[in-house]
């Protein structure tokens, strides 16, 4: 697999998701919308300010995660690490619970306070690992707080009412429905997060040998485990602001990548974020497809997709995934 | 140049790893550190690449926790014993890692790495998957790494290798105290902690031989390895066979 094969299949993504849906748009028409030409004003609605801002959004947003999830095995140098590891989307689903429950936010709006609870977990987990002093002592402080959060969602869910519940339940299970051109703004921040991922390349490649090997080549291993954890958190948490908790892009886009493409992180990240943004376009183009009009919440289907796959993937691959 | 430990002491808890240990570690020089489980080889070790901080030691004359990490990490390469590498790289990409402290561009790097593999004769473990490679062929690899970290310039390298030939069958055991005998005609630095006395008699320039965090004798093979020496940091009793400049020893008994 080839950078140019996933451009080429993310551009084929984008026009396939153009026209399919609720209302099938023919490509003539699409294009007309695009290029301002003669088309009917509803279907130029559909496709501007419907479907484009949500491929967008599902490009940026699962580029993100998947980008993130490269970033976050190569730091922990588990290849089954996941970014909910350092507890930002549990966070950020905590303080979207007690939003949506308690009309408690930290910021006005279930978005910015989803966004703001991912950062602050994240800091915590990065705190107690700090005074752990290990990267397992990070990833164990990041299953507490993980455990802490579910805790604190269950405890909300049980004082909830029935439509309270729903919502909740709703938005844990992530959907890209609310896509604007607004959120494909606020989510323009991801690619830059990636780009500074990215820089990380060498370094992230240094510390899969080790932290000590790590410094040995050069590198502050400290400051590099924040830096890629503040990125990750920024990343994800935008995402998970916006659309709710994503199953399984982050990790299983590396995976792929690293079976295809190679491990060194000059291809990952890139790669995983193509991947990551065309995969979760795919899903998000079938999840309103199948059932039209009605949509299938977009991280139930990562996960039905996803789970399968990956088990298949272990079975074949034995032994060269380094797990 | 030298990098040299000037009575340095390392502790952790009260408990001394190091006591007041002064070793030379000069260029065009192999150096073998002996001892038994514990004596602080390893520590010796991280001490004077400066990751474990110390007073006493010297890199240039100069104290090595006022060098940059970055700047260190170009002069002293280490292998330590266990590298955690879990992703499935390449051998050549594992290589390549070897030249992470260097900006000296994709082409100079690649000429160094193909040098490396040509040199220790690496080609066919290159392309193979890292992770599925035995224990012996994953040690190759590092060692590969090793040399490529410092192969710009082996006159002013420090090479540190901990335990390196444990996991090594006899014809790469040889290979190996071939490469580092070719880094020491080139100029550089070697130290290399061993468990085989008779290899470490038979190959270094210098033996330390540690026990309980202090050096018990420094010097060349025929002054350090001998019963007085090997009985006292290891608790055994010897004969000792073969030349003069270089002896074998043969364990006897238990003291």
């Amino acid at each position: 697999m080839r950078f140019s094969v996933l451009l080429l299949s993310l551009l084929l993504a984008i026009l396939t998701s153009l026209t399919f849906g609720s209302a099938l748009i023919p490509l003539a028409d699409v294009f007309a919308a695009l290029t301002g030409g003669d088309v009917t004003d509803i279907r130029r609605t559909i496709v501007l300010d419907i479907r484009l801002p949500r491929i967008l959004l599902a490009i940026l947003v699962g580029g993100g995660i998947a980008a993130s999830g490269a970033a976050i095995q190569g730091l922990f140098r588990n290849p089954l690490a996941d970014p909910a590891l350092i507890g930002v989307s549990s966070g950020a689903a905590l303080c979207a619970a007690l939003y949506l429950v308690l009309g408690a936010a930290l910021l006005p709006g279930l978005t910015a306070s989803a966004f703001v609870g991912g950062l602050l977990t994240t800091w915590l987990v990065l705190e107690i690992g700090r005074r752990g002093g290990t990267i397992s002592a990070m990833l164990l402080a990041g299953i507490a707080i993980n455990a802490l959060a579910i805790a604190g969602i269950g405890l909300l869910s049980y004082v909830s009412t029935d439509v309270q519940l729903r919502s909740v339940t709703f938005w844990a299970l992530g959907s890209l429905g609310g896509a604007d051109w607004y959120s494909v703004a606020v989510a323009s921040i991801i690619p830059v997060a990636i780009m500074l991922l990215f820089a990380e390349r060498h370094k992230l490649n240094a510390i899969t040998l080790g932290d000590q090997e790590a410094a040995y080549l050069g590198i502050s291993v400290p400051g590099l485990r924040i830096r890629i954890v503040i990125l990750t958190a920024l990343a994800v948490s935008i995402g998970v602001a916006l659309t709710g908790v994503i199953a399984f892009i982050g990790l299983v886009v590396p995976h792929l990548v690293r079976m295809t493409m190679g491990s060194t992180h000059q291809v990952v990240i890139p790669a995983s974020a193509i991947l990551g943004g065309l995969l979760l376009l795919i899903a998000d183009t079938l999840s309103r497809s199948v059932f039209a009009p009605a949509e299938i919440p977009v991280g139930i289907l990562t996960a039905l997709l996803g789970g399968p796959f990956f088990i298949l993937l272990i079975i074949r691959q034995k032994g060269k995934l380094g797990i | 140049m030298s990098l040299a430990l000037r009575n340095v002491s390392f502790e952790i808890d009260g408990t001394y790893l190091l006591n007041q240990v002064s070793v030379d570690i000069r260029p065009a020089c192999i150096t073998a550190l002996i001892g038994p489980n514990g004596a602080g080889k390893t520590t010796l070790l991280r001490t004077a690449s400066g990751e474990l901080v110390a007073d006493g030691v010297m890199l240039d004359g100069q104290p090595i926790s006022d060098i940059a990490l970055e700047v260190r990490a170009q002069r002293i390469a280490f292998l330590t014993q266990s590298s955690a590498l879990d992703f499935p790289f390449t051998g050549l990409e594992v290589m390549h890692m070897g030249r992470i402290p260097h900006l000296t561009g994709a082409i100079h790097d690649r000429r160094m790495v193909e040098e490396v593999v040509d040199k220790c004769d690496l080609g066919s473990l290159s392309q193979r998957i890292y992770t599925t490679l035995s224990g012996g062929e994953k040690q190759r690899i590092q060692i590969g790494r090793i040399l490529c970290q410092v192969w710009d310039d082996l006159e002013s390298a420090y090479v540190l290798f901990d335990e390196p030939t444990a996991a090594l069958d006899l014809a790469h055991q040889l290979t190996f105290f071939n490469i580092i005998q070719m880094l020491r005609d080139c100029g550089a630095a070697v130290v290399v902690v061993l468990h085989d006395i008779n290899l470490a008699s038979k190959f270094a320039d210098q033996i330390c031989v540690l026990a309980s965090g202090e050096v018990l004798a420094t010097g060349s093979p025929s002054e350090v390895i001998n019963a007085g020496n090997i009985g006292k940091a290891f608790g055994v009793s010897i004969d000792t066979l073969g030349s003069s400049e270089r002896p074998i020893i043969q364990v006897r008994t238990i003291l």
